[in-house]
């Protein structure tokens, strides 16, 4: 069965870390509460927006070569959040700038750290593991048919054709939708983003 | 990968760390304080997994994607999805072109056409039949002309059939050839070249069930599209042959004529 897609994010949950390595905090709900009441009063509102800074640590960790990039944006969201429970003062407008400040100070810590244990750096093979196994492209169809056919369609025909073909052909899915191509690539982003995630859903299920 | 500006060149530079630390904490603070930054940055990671499953990127983005883009597992899952979905993407392309044809085939104006098409076919065969028909007539008459006509000076009495490649008839048109005991008689198998038969001369050989040659000649003219073979009766006992049709060396195969005898 496919796992079910639903278009809204929903307020995340409380991490669920008894203690996170790299900090002396303990995180407990209500540290995270008021990290949620930082980022926006409305509680839905407040959990997009966690999600959406979660994503810009990642990219801030993964460009500087982290190879556990999820943990130290845990470690950020965890020291960020217990802050504010104990009591610092952050006003809204500057919270993405302190946890900007936050991030380069773990990164920091992380790059002294990895420098006095000599940790390996990561290692990868590149084209093998580019290829998506039978078990994530049965997932995919599930996940591609769980999805209304015109969204479906609009992926599909987003990712077919190469050179100029494919621009053609973006141009021509646009113009249907009567979208710029900026915002055709926006839009299947979202739904690249529903499809990982459900593909994800799906093979872990099936484990 | 061609960026429209400045900044997009800088964020893909990024992305391929290739920037000196100053410039990187540039992009990093204008993504981390405004979003419509950070939505160009992940639209230009898409786009670089995109080019790279695509294999459109330079050798050089591509060298830098592989040792620093593809470091981080989220990448490399997005670029994982990306494949998968180009595979998928091909699949209901070419299952749609399936459909379309099925769809075509069984639309109305198609049955219509297809129709039309088998009537006029049907036309055609139903009068290529009856031309084959009279030609086969015209055939059979000349050849009664010829048997009507005084030997000059028969010295022995003849048999005459007429054989098309890959079948026999005899001039009584049965499926297998009559030929009666009659002492010193002259069997005269008229052989129809094939269509495509290149000019005399040709070497004609009649073959026993087992594949012995029981006779063979060269014959060196055809007549009206012909050739005979004239064969003593003495040989010719009850059974299946087969006359093979040959050029002249070097060798090659026109045609084949099985026929059956019978001697009542």
């Amino acid at each position: 069965m496919a796992p079910v897609m639903s278009d809204s994010e929903p307020v995340p949950p409380l991490p669920n870390r008894e203690k996170t390595p790299g900090t002396s905090r303990t995180l407990d709900s209500a540290a995270f509460e008021s990290l949620l009441r930082l980022l926006d009063p409305d509680r839905d509102k407040a959990g997009q927006r966690y999600e959406y800074l979660r994503r810009k640590l990642t990219m801030f960790f993964e460009n500087r070569l982290h190879p556990d990039s999820e943990h130290l944006v845990d470690v950020v969201m965890d020291r960020v959040a217990c802050k504010l429970r104990d009591g610092m003062s952050i006003p809204p407008v500057d919270s993405v700038r302190f946890l900007y400040g936050v991030a380069r100070m773990v990164a920091l810590e992380e790059h002294r750290r990895a420098a006095r244990e000599q940790t390996t750096p990561l290692t990868w093979e590149v084209p093998d593991r580019l290829q998506p196994d039978e078990r994530e492209l049965e997932c995919l169809d599930r996940c591609l048919n769980a999805l209304d056919p015109a969204t479906r369609g609009t992926v599909l025909g987003y990712y077919l054709g190469q050179g100029s073909a494919k621009l053609n052909n973006r141009t021509g899915i646009a113009a249907r939708l009567g979208i710029t191509h900026a915002a055709l690539a926006n839009r299947t982003w979202r739904i690249r983003t529903r499809l990982a995630r459900c593909v994800r859903q799906c093979v872990e299920q099936d484990r | 990968m061609g960026f429209g500006t400045e900044q997009d060149r800088l964020m893909l530079d990024y992305l391929l760390g290739r920037l000196t630390v100053e410039d990187r904490l540039r992009v990093e603070e204008a993504y981390f304080l405004d979003d419509a930054s950070m939505a160009r940055l992940e639209f230009l990671e898409d786009r670089l997994i995109d080019e790279y499953v695509n294999r459109e990127l330079s050798p050089r983005d591509r060298a830098d994607y592989e040792s620093h883009f593809l470091a981080s597992p989220r990448r490399l899952e997005k670029a994982r999805l990306s494949q998968a979905l180009r595979l998928a993407a091909l699949r209901d392309k070419h299952r749609s072109a399936r459909t379309s044809f099925w769809e075509f085939l069984l639309r109305p104006g198609f049955r219509t056409l297809a129709l039309a098409s088998a009537s006029i076919l049907l036309v055609c065969g139903w009068w290529i039949a009856i031309q084959s028909r009279s030609e086969l007539a015209r055939v059979r008459e000349a050849l009664a002309r010829q048997q009507r006509q005084p030997e000059p000076a028969p010295a022995r009495p003849v048999a005459a059939f007429l054989l098309y490649p890959g079948l026999s008839r005899g001039t009584a048109a049965t499926g297998r050839l009559s030929i009666p005991r009659t002492t010193g008689l002259q069997v005269r198998f008229q052989l129809e070249l094939p269509e495509a038969a290149p000019p005399p001369p040709y070497v004609v050989s009649l073959r026993t069930e087992d594949g012995n040659v029981l006779w063979s000649g060269q014959l060196d003219q055809s007549t009206a599209g012909t050739v005979t073979a004239a064969i003593d009766g003495a040989l010719l006992a009850e059974g299946d042959y087969l006359f093979v049709l040959e050029t002249a060396p070097p060798v090659r195969r026109l045609a084949s004529y099985p026929l059956s005898l019978l001697k009542p």
